[in-house]
């Protein structure tokens, strides 16, 4: 059983729901009172529904925070990837959508009351709200002891207005007329936007209350609409209303730079603890409980349709730990075990997000790549994501300097059986990946929009000597930076031309020079710190004559990935890739 | 500028005002000046489109559901006048 302990909690790595289409999830536990293998003592369960698209992102490490705080107070705390969504089976392309999320909501509640939970509660934030407060429709046998209301959706069709406005309204939008509802790196097909139009908080049944008790959570700089004040209404004493403190700092900012809105995660907790039982009660968690799934365990297998298309194969895919840190991954390979001489297609997490890459492209491309014949794993950084934090360093910090141990721990891990590697990565990820490849044997790296100037680093940060990969402009320049930007900008970019040294194209011609054959796809801007520095240009010429770098720039790969057309062009890119690299 | 346009344009720097979270003081801009320029984050444009339903009573259109749509003051008064939208 795969297990990771952080402070007083335990997570257990599950899956659950129908066997056909299993849905992943973390059960979040006490510490110290008998997990895993033994009996726990708990004062209730908790299904934290997760936000959507590109909000479900965003929230990942608050829904972390969320269980461990729950798990601390007695609870026991699921959360997990709605069907087609994170890394639960099927994709956001299937048929009924809607339907499998709400099924998705019921099999949550179902699986803790199965494990002889009495009382479930849910919380659910954005549209994870309004799918909680949907599912008893769906179910007459699903009543939620207590419901917390975090900054719904009203509607569903309010939910995707919103989306689509926000990727409209940013810097990446480009009218694309292929049917499709484009949000931030989540697309949705037209009967997908139908179905959300029946999740509708206002239009649920008014003689069934929501649940014995509600908290309703509503940000304070945004409308609201009245007639979800008057449905919640309805609920009477059930209801309390608060704020939903620092939503703003969480969904209002790009999921790297969102922060966890600790007073609202401390509000609910207070909130679900006041009517829990003053005596715990014991919860025998099965030893062989079939959903359970480790580094021992087969995991499941999934119906994977390959690059080339053509009819769905098997592929298998397994919760791991990696590293002396044991960092979080998820292992995706042929089911029939045929893969065991390919090299590792290592996709690390990007920036302070979560595993599944953008759009969730992460685990459909390694599913579709393992359907092909690759073995694949998505892993998270220490102190991101679902991995654990190595002691003394902070959380949620892009770009760390731990996360070139966690490199190293992985190579060791990965290579141990004499196993060749391979990156695929995308800006911070990629980063990390020259790293590897600077200190380990990489066969190779295909890089998207790689960052290796760190900017975004606090520079006590950037400047730790551990990094390899990394180009850090004076500090003199960091000071500059914070009050004009533009200026420092400016600045650098002629410092580099000076002082070539510093050039990122440095980076890669080391990495070139150590055997690891490298492909750079780029945007425009992110390009242009490997090929404006005169002093590398023959360098770079002759390292791509000689077929070791291969060079893309194209403003269609907008530079976190989330444009449908950017997704699509790298996956083609990326396979070939792989077929290069992978079969030698 | 008649009476009406100058209501709508009144009733649109409130709303900015208080879901914009402009960098500069929305009195001081024109009504033409670029909103995103004054620091209007896309984030809080979707606040001020969701203001301006819910102010006005009406839905943007998705064709309407562009950049250039929240550029400015003007910008917004147009797109609501399309509407019918009025004082």
């Amino acid at each position: 059983m795969l297990t990771l302990t952080r402070s007083e909690t335990a997570h257990l790595r599950i899956w659950f729901g129908d066997p056909d289409r299993p849905l992943a999830g973390w059960l979040s536990v006490p510490a110290g009172s008998g997990a895993p293998d033994g009996p726990v003592e708990v004062v209730g369960g908790v299904v934290l529904c997760p936000p959507m698209g590109e909000e479900g992102r965003s929230a990942h490490r608050t829904y972390r925070r969320l269980a461990e705080s729950l798990a601390e107070r007695g609870f026991v705390a699921l959360r997990f990837d709605y069907d087609g969504t994170g890394d639960s089976a099927g994709a956001m392309a299937d048929p009924d959508r809607v339907e499998a999320w709400l099924a998705g909501v019921v099999a949550a509640h179902d699986h803790l009351r199965g494990l002889g939970v009495h009382d479930v509660a849910a919380v659910g934030m954005r549209l994870g709200a309004t799918l909680a407060a949907s599912a008893p429709v769906q179910s007459t046998d699903l009543r939620w002891s207590s419901l917390v209301l975090w900054d719904p959706c009203v509607s569903g069709r309010l939910f995707l207005r919103e989306s689509e406005a926000l990727h409209a309204f940013g810097d990446d939008a480009a009218p694309e007329d292929d049917g499709l509802r484009h949000t931030p790196g989540f697309q949705y097909d037209a009967a997908t936007a139908t179905a959300l139009r029946g999740l509708d908080l206002t239009r649920l049944p008014r003689d069934r209350p929501l649940a014995a008790r509600v908290l309703l959570l509503l940000r304070d700089d945004r409308p609201v609409p009245p007639s979800l004040v008057d449905r919640l209404a309805l609920e009477g004493d059930a209801l309390t209303a608060s704020t939903a403190h620092d939503q703003h700092l969480l969904l209002d900012l790009k999921p790297s730079d969102g922060q966890v809105p600790l007073r609202a995660v401390a509000d609910i907790v207070d909130w679900l603890a006041a009517a829990a039982p003053a005596e715990p009660y014991r919860l025998d968690l099965p030893a062989d409980l079939p959903a359970l799934v480790g580094r021992a365990d087969p995991g499941v297998v999934l119906p994977a349709v390959p690059p080339e298309g053509g009819p769905a194969v098997a592929v298998r895919e397994r919760a791991v730990t990696l590293g002396e840190v044991g960092l979080a991954g998820v292992v995706v390979e042929p089911a029939d075990g045929s893969a065991a001489d390919r090299p590792w297609v290592v996709m690390p997490n990007v920036a302070a997000e979560h595993h599944i890459g953008p759009g969730r492209r992460w685990v459909e491309f390694a599913r579709a790549w393992a359907a092909q014949g690759h073995r694949c794993v998505r892993v998270d950084h220490s102190g991101i994501g679902d991995s654990p934090t190595r002691p003394g360093e902070r959380e949620d910090t892009t770009f760390a300097p731990e996360w070139v141990a966690d490199m190293s721990d992985l190579m060791t891990a990965l290579r141990a059986d004499g196993s060749r590697v391979v990156f695929v990565a995308l800006c911070s990820g990629a980063y990390t990946a020259f790293e590897a490849a600077l200190a380990a044997e990489v066969d190779a790296v295909f890089a998207i929009n790689p960052r290796l100037t760190l900017w975004e680093v606090p520079v006590d940060l950037a400047a730790r000597e551990v990094r390899r990969a990394a180009v850090v402009p004076p500090a003199l320049l960091f000071r500059v930076r914070d009050v004009h930007p533009v200026v420092a900008s400016g600045w650098w970019r002629i410092w580099r031309q000076l002082a070539a040294w510093r050039a990122p194209y440095r980076i890669v011609h080391r990495v070139l020079r150590r055997g690891t054959t490298v492909e750079l796809v780029v945007c425009h801007d992110d390009g242009k710190h490997f090929t404006e520095v005169a002093a590398w240009w023959p360098v770079r010429w002759w390292d791509q004559r000689r077929g070791r770098l291969r060079l893309e720039e194209d403003d269609v790969y907008d530079h976190s990935l989330l444009t449908r057309r950017a997704q699509e062009q790298i996956f083609v890119r990326a396979t070939a890739f792989l077929e290069r690299h992978s079969r030698a | 500028m008649s009476t009406e346009t100058t209501t709508t344009q009144a009733r649109i720097r409130d709303v900015l005002r208080l879901h914009a979270h402009l960098t500069k003081d929305v009195d001081a801009l024109d009504s033409s000046d670029d909103l995103y320029a004054a620091g209007m984050t896309s984030h809080a444009s979707v606040t001020v489109m969701l203001a301006c339903e819910d102010e006005w009573d009406v839905e943007f259109p998705q064709r309407m559901l562009t950049r250039t749509t929240f550029s400015s003051v003007d910008a917004i008064a147009a797109a609501l006048a399309e509407l019918g939208a009025t004082s």
